[in-house]
C-alpha cells in the first residue's frame, strides 16, 4: 500500500480524534464526578450542531466565532439542566439514571426530528474547500484547524482542571464525595458545575464538528458509541484516557474505513469497545474495580 | 472434621490481608472467629466460601478439597454463609426470600413456599412479617432473614457473618437460643462476632483474628485471660495494664 | 375493591376480548393496530423476562430480532426452504445469539450499565455485518417477493396475521406466567434482586442469567421472521437499528417490568400514540418523543411502570 495513503489516513485519523478527544472528556467528566453514565451525550451535541448549523445559516456566524457563544450558552445550558432537572432525577440505581439519560436522549433526538426533520445538514464555509500541504499530503484546512482548536481546549480544559481551585473542588468530588462535602465543599455545586462543564465541551466540539460533519437527528447514535468507546478504552473518568482514547478510536476509525472499505470500516469501533469491556474494563488509564 | 482450614493466605495488593491462617471447625460444634476490626475475617470468610480466590492454601469441607470452586457448588454442598452487611432480595417477600433457599431442595413452588413458612417459624419470625417486602424490614428483621434463608438450603456448615450487628439485648439474647436450636438440629456453625457475652456462651472453641493471623485459639475462658489477644484487642501494654497472664499451653497457629 | 378474581379468569376475559377485536373492528387501520400491539406486546415480553424478570437490562434487544429476521428470510429467499420454516430457524437463530451475548457478556463479569452498553454494541456489530456482506443484500436489505398462499407464510386478510402474533403472544405471556411460579423464576427474581446473595444460596447465576437470555432470543427472532414475513421487507437499520431495541425497554418499563401483563400495555399504548400520531398528525417521531418523555418521568416517580396504576389490591403494605 502506498505509504502516502497510509500517511494521509492517519493523520486524517488523528485530526478527527482530537475532536473525538474533546467530546469525550466531557462525558468522563460527567462520568466520574457524577457517576452518570450520560446516555443522552451524543444526542446533546447533534442539538449542539443543529444550534450552530442555524447560527451560521440564520444569523451568517461563522462556527468557530461561533464558540464565543456555544461554549457559554451550553455551560449555562448544562447547569440549569443539572439544577432542575437531572440533579433530582438522578438518585437512585445506576440502572435509572442509564435510563433516565436514554429517555432524554430518545425525546431529543425525536424532537430533533419533529422540527428539523430527518435530512443530514452540511455547511460550506469560503475556506471548506482550502487545503495545507503537510510534505506530500493535503490536509483540509477545516480539519486542521478543528484540531488544533479542540487540542488546545482539551488544554485548557486540563489546566482548569489541575490548576484552579474550582478543578481542584471538582477532582475532591470526583475521587471522594463524602470527604469533599465534610471538608466544606458545595458537593451540589460541584456537580452542577461538572454537568455545565461536559456540556460546554459539547458545544465546543459541535462548533469545530460542523464545518467537516454533517449532522441529523439521528447523528447522535453514531456520537454515542464514538464517545462511549474513548471513555470505556481510556478509562471512566481519566481525563488522560480521553486523549489517548480519542486519537487511538480517530486512528482505528480511520484505517477501517482504508482496509475493510466504508460499511465495514465502522465495525472497528464497536468491535474496539467489546473486547475492551470483556477484557480490560476499567480502559488503559482508570481505576481498576 | 467439618472444615478444615490450612494456612490461607489472601492478598490484596502489597496486603496481606489473610495471613497464614489456619483453622478447624468439628461437625456440631459452634465456633467463633473474633478479633479487632479490619483484622480480615470477612475476608477470611470470603475465601472459604469461595467468593474470593485464595493466593495460598487450602479449604477442606467434609473432607473434600474445595479451594477455587465456585460459591455455588460450595453451596450447594452445604456450606453456606451470611453478610455481614445484609443482602436481602429487596422487592421480593420475606417469604419468597427464605423461599428461594428452600428451592435447593424443593423443585415445586409451592413446596418450597411451604417449607420457607417451616424454617420462618424455627427462626422465630411473626406471620405477618411473611408478606412484607423485605426492604421494609428492620436490622434485626433482615439479620434473621439472612439466618432463614440459609437455614433454608438445608445446610451442614453455616458461616455467620456478625448476625447480632445492630440487635439490641432483647434480639440477642433471642437469637442466641436459635443458634443455639440450630446447632442441636444438627448443623455446624462456624461465625463471626463481636458481641463478646454472646460469643462466650454459644462457643466452644474460638479462633482470634489479628492483622491478618491467627494469634490465638483455644476455648471461651482461655481466650480471655489471653495476653495476645488482650492486646490485640486494646493495644500493646494493655495486658500488663489488665493483669493477664498467657495461658498455658495455647497453640498460635 | 377487594374482588378475589380467579386470575384465570383475567387472562380468559383478556383472551375473549383479542381473539374478537379483530371480527368486530375489521377496517384495515383496526387490524394493523392490533398486529402492531401485539406485535411489540411480543417482543417487548422477550425484552421483559431478561431485563424485567431477571434483571439484565440490555440496550441492544434488538440484535436477536435482527437474527431471526434476516435468518429466517435468507434461509427461505437464498435457500429456498419453506417460508413457514423461518418460524423455528428464527428461534434457533435468536437462541444463538442470545447464547453468544450471555456467555461472553458474563463470563466477562458485566452487569448493570456496562451490560447494558455492550448489548448495544453488539447489535450494532451485527448491524455493521448485515450492512456489509452479500448473503443478506448489504444496504440494500432484502425483499420477499409477495405471494399470498397460505404455503408461502402470506395472507391477503390481514386478520390472520393477526391470529398468529396473537397466538405466540399468548405462548409468551403462558411463558412469563410459568415463569412467575417456577423455581427458575425464582432464581431469575433473586439474582435479579442481588446476584452476590443468590450465589451464596446455590444458585449458578451464570448458568440461568445465559438460559433466561437463550429464551429471550428465541422469542425475539421470532418476533423478526414475523415481521419479514407481515412487511415483506428488511435492511440492516430495520433489522439492527436502535429503535426497536428502544422500543422492546420501552413497552416493558412503561408497562411494568417484570410483570407478566406489564409489555402488553405498554404495547397497546405505543402502537395506539404510534398509529395516531401517524395517521392524524403526518408528524414523524412525535410518538417516540412522548414514548421518551414519558420513560423519563415513569423511570423518576413510577418505576415499577403503569401496572402500578392498575393494582391497587395485592400490594403487600408492611407491618399489621
Amino acid at each position: 500500500m502506498d505509504p502516502t495513503i497510509l500517511a494521509a489516513a492517519a493523520i486524517n485519523g488523528l485530526l478527527m480524534g482530537g475532536i473525538y478527544t474533546l467530546v469525550a472528556s466531557g462525558l468522563t467528566l460527567i462520568y466520574g464526578v457524577l457517576h452518570i453514565i450520560n446516555f443522552a451525550h451524543g444526542s446533546m451535541l447533534m442539538l449542539a450542531m443543529f444550534a450552530v448549523y442555524f447560527l451560521l445559516t440564520k444569523a451568517g456566524i461563522d462556527p468557530y466565532l461561533a464558540l464565543i457563544v456555544m461554549v457559554p450558552g451550553m455551560y449555562v445550558l448544562g447547569y440549569l439542566l443539572y439544577r432542575h432537572m437531572i440533579g433530582k432525577l438522578s438518585l437512585g440505581r445506576d440502572e435509572n439514571i442509564l435510563l433516565i439519560t436514554l429517555g432524554l436522549s430518545i425525546l431529543l433526538e425525536n424532537l430533533a426530528l419533529l422540527f428539523f426533520k430527518g435530512d443530514s445538514r452540511t455547511i460550506s464555509l469560503a475556506y471548506s474547500d482550502k487545503m495545507i500541504e503537510l510534505g506530500p499530503l493535503l490536509l483540509g484546512v477545516p480539519k486542521v484547524v478543528s484540531f488544533v482548536a479542540a487540542m488546545v481546549l482539551c488544554g485548557l480544559l486540563g489546566l482548569f482542571i489541575t490548576r484552579t481551585d474550582t478543578g481542584k473542588a471538582i477532582r475532591a468530588v470526583a475521587k471522594e464525595r463524602m470527604g469533599a462535602r465534610l471538608v466544606g465543599i458545595d458537593v451540589d455545586k460541584v456537580f452542577a458545575i461538572s454537568f455545565g462543564v461536559g456540556l460546554a465541551t459539547l458545544g465546543a466540539a459541535a462548533c469545530l464538528l460542523m464545518p467537516i460533519f454533517y449532522v441529523s437527528p439521528s447523528s447522535g447514535h453514531v456520537f454515542v458509541i464514538v464517545a462511549f468507546t474513548v471513555v470505556v478504552l481510556g478509562g471512566m473518568g481519566s481525563f488522560l484516557g480521553a486523549v489517548v482514547g480519542g486519537l487511538i478510536v480517530g486512528l482505528t476509525e480511520s484505517f477501517g474505513g482504508l482496509f475493510l472499505g466504508e460499511s465495514l470500516g465502522q465495525i472497528g469501533i464497536s468491535l474496539i469497545f467489546i473486547l475492551i469491556l470483556l477484557f480490560r474494563p476499567s480502559g488503559l488509564f482508570g481505576d481498576k474495580r | 472434621m467439618m472444615l478444615k482450614v490450612t494456612q490461607l493466605t489472601k492478598i490484596f495488593g502489597g496486603l496481606k490481608a489473610v495471613d497464614n491462617a489456619s483453622l478447624e471447625v468439628g461437625q456440631g460444634r459452634i465456633v467463633a472467629l473474633i478479633g479487632p476490626n479490619g483484622a480480615g475475617k470477612t475476608t477470611l470468610f470470603a475465601c472459604i466460601a469461595g467468593f474470593l480466590p485464595v493466593n495460598h492454601g487450602q479449604v477442606q469441607f467434609l473432607g473434600q478439597d474445595i479451594t477455587g470452586l465456585k460459591v455455588h457448588d460450595i453451596s450447594r454442598r452445604g456450606m453456606v454463609r451470611t453478610f455481614q452487611i445484609t443482602q436481602p432480595f429487596a422487592k421480593l417477600s420475606v417469604l419468597e426470600n427464605i423461599a428461594v433457599g428452600s428451592h435447593q431442595l424443593h423443585a415445586r413452588r409451592a413446596d418450597a413456599l411451604a417449607h420457607a413458612r417451616t424454617i420462618a417459624e424455627r427462626v422465630g419470625m411473626p406471620a405477618a412479617m411473611l408478606d412484607q417486602p423485605a426492604a421494609d424490614l428492620t436490622v434485626a428483621g433482615r439479620k434473621r432473614l439472612e439466618l432463614a434463608r440459609t437455614l433454608a438450603t438445608d445446610p451442614k456448615l453455616l458461616l455467620l457473618d456478625e448476625v447480632m450487628a445492630g440487635l439490641n439485648p432483647q434480639e440477642i439474647h433471642e437469637i442466641i437460643g436459635i443458634i443455639r436450636k440450630i446447632r442441636d438440629s444438627g448443623v455446624t456453625i462456624l461465625l463471626i462476632e463481636h458481641v463478646m457475652h454472646a460469643v462466650m456462651s454459644l462457643s466452644e472453641h474460638i479462633y482470634v483474628l489479628s492483622y491478618g493471623k491467627i494469634i490465638a485459639e483455644g476455648a471461651p475462658r482461655e481466650i480471655v485471660n489471653n495476653r495476645d489477644v488482650v492486646e490485640a484487642y486494646l493495644g500493646r501494654g494493655a495486658a500488663d495494664q489488665m493483669g493477664a497472664e498467657p495461658a498455658q499451653g495455647v497453640e498460635h497457629a | 375493591m377487594n374482588a378475589v378474581r380467579s386470575p384465570w379468569m383475567v387472562h380468559g376475559f383478556l383472551l375473549l376480548l383479542a381473539l374478537l377485536f379483530p371480527l368486530v373492528f375489521s377496517s384495515p387501520f383496526m387490524v394493523n393496530f392490533g398486529v402492531l400491539a401485539l406485535f411489540y406486546a411480543f417482543i417487548g415480553q422477550s425484552w421483559n423476562i431478561a431485563g424485567g424478570f431477571a434483571g439484565q437490562l440490555s440496550f441492544g434487544h434488538v440484535a436477536f430480532f435482527g437474527v431471526g429476521a434476516y435468518a429466517s428470510t435468507i434461509v427461505q429467499m437464498r435457500f429456498g426452504f419453506n417460508p413457514w420454516l423461518g418460524l423455528p430457524v428464527s428461534a434457533l437463530a435468536g437462541a444463538a445469539a442470545g447464547w453468544l451475548i450471555a456467555v461472553l457478556s458474563f463470563r466477562a463479569g458485566l452487569k448493570g450499565s456496562y451490560f447494558a452498553l455492550i448489548t448495544l454494541a453488539f447489535a450494532e456489530v451485527f448491524r455493521i455485518v448485515a450492512n456489509s456482506v452479500e448473503i443478506t443484500g448489504g444496504g440494500l436489505g432484502m425483499l420477499i417477493p409477495m405471494k399470498q398462499t397460505v404455503a408461502n407464510f402470506q395472507f391477503g386478510d390481514r386478520r390472520v396475521f393477526y391470529f398468529i402474533i396473537l397466538a405466540l403472544t399468548v405462548i409468551s405471556v403462558a411463558l412469563a406466567l410459568w415463569l412467575k411460579a417456577s423455581r427458575f423464576g425464582a432464581r431469575l427474581a433473586a439474582i435479579r434482586e442481588n446476584e452476590d446473595s443468590a450465589r451464596a444460596l446455590g444458585i449458578d447465576t451464570f448458568a440461568e442469567k445465559t438460559k433466561i437470555m437463550m429464551i429471550s432470543g428465541a422469542i425475539a427472532g421470532t418476533g423478526g421472521c414475523f415481521f419479514a414475513q407481515y412487511f415483506l421487507y428488511i435492511d440492516p437499520s430495520i433489522a439492527f437499528g436502535v429503535d426497536k431495541s428502544v422500543e422492546m425497554l420501552l413497552v416493558s418499563m412503561i408497562g411494568g417490568a417484570g410483570t407478566v401483563y406489564g409489555p402488553l400495555i405498554g404495547a397497546v399504548l405505543l402502537a395506539a400514540v404510534s398509529e395516531v400520531t401517524r395517521a392524524w398528525f403526518t408528524i414523524q417521531g412525535l410518538s417516540l418523543v412522548l414514548y421518551g418523555a414519558l420513560l423519563v418521568v415513569i423511570i423518576a416517580y413510577l418505576p415499577n411502570g403503569l401496572i402500578d396504576l392498575f393494582e391497587r389490591r395485592g400490594r403487600r403494605r408492611g407491618g399489621s
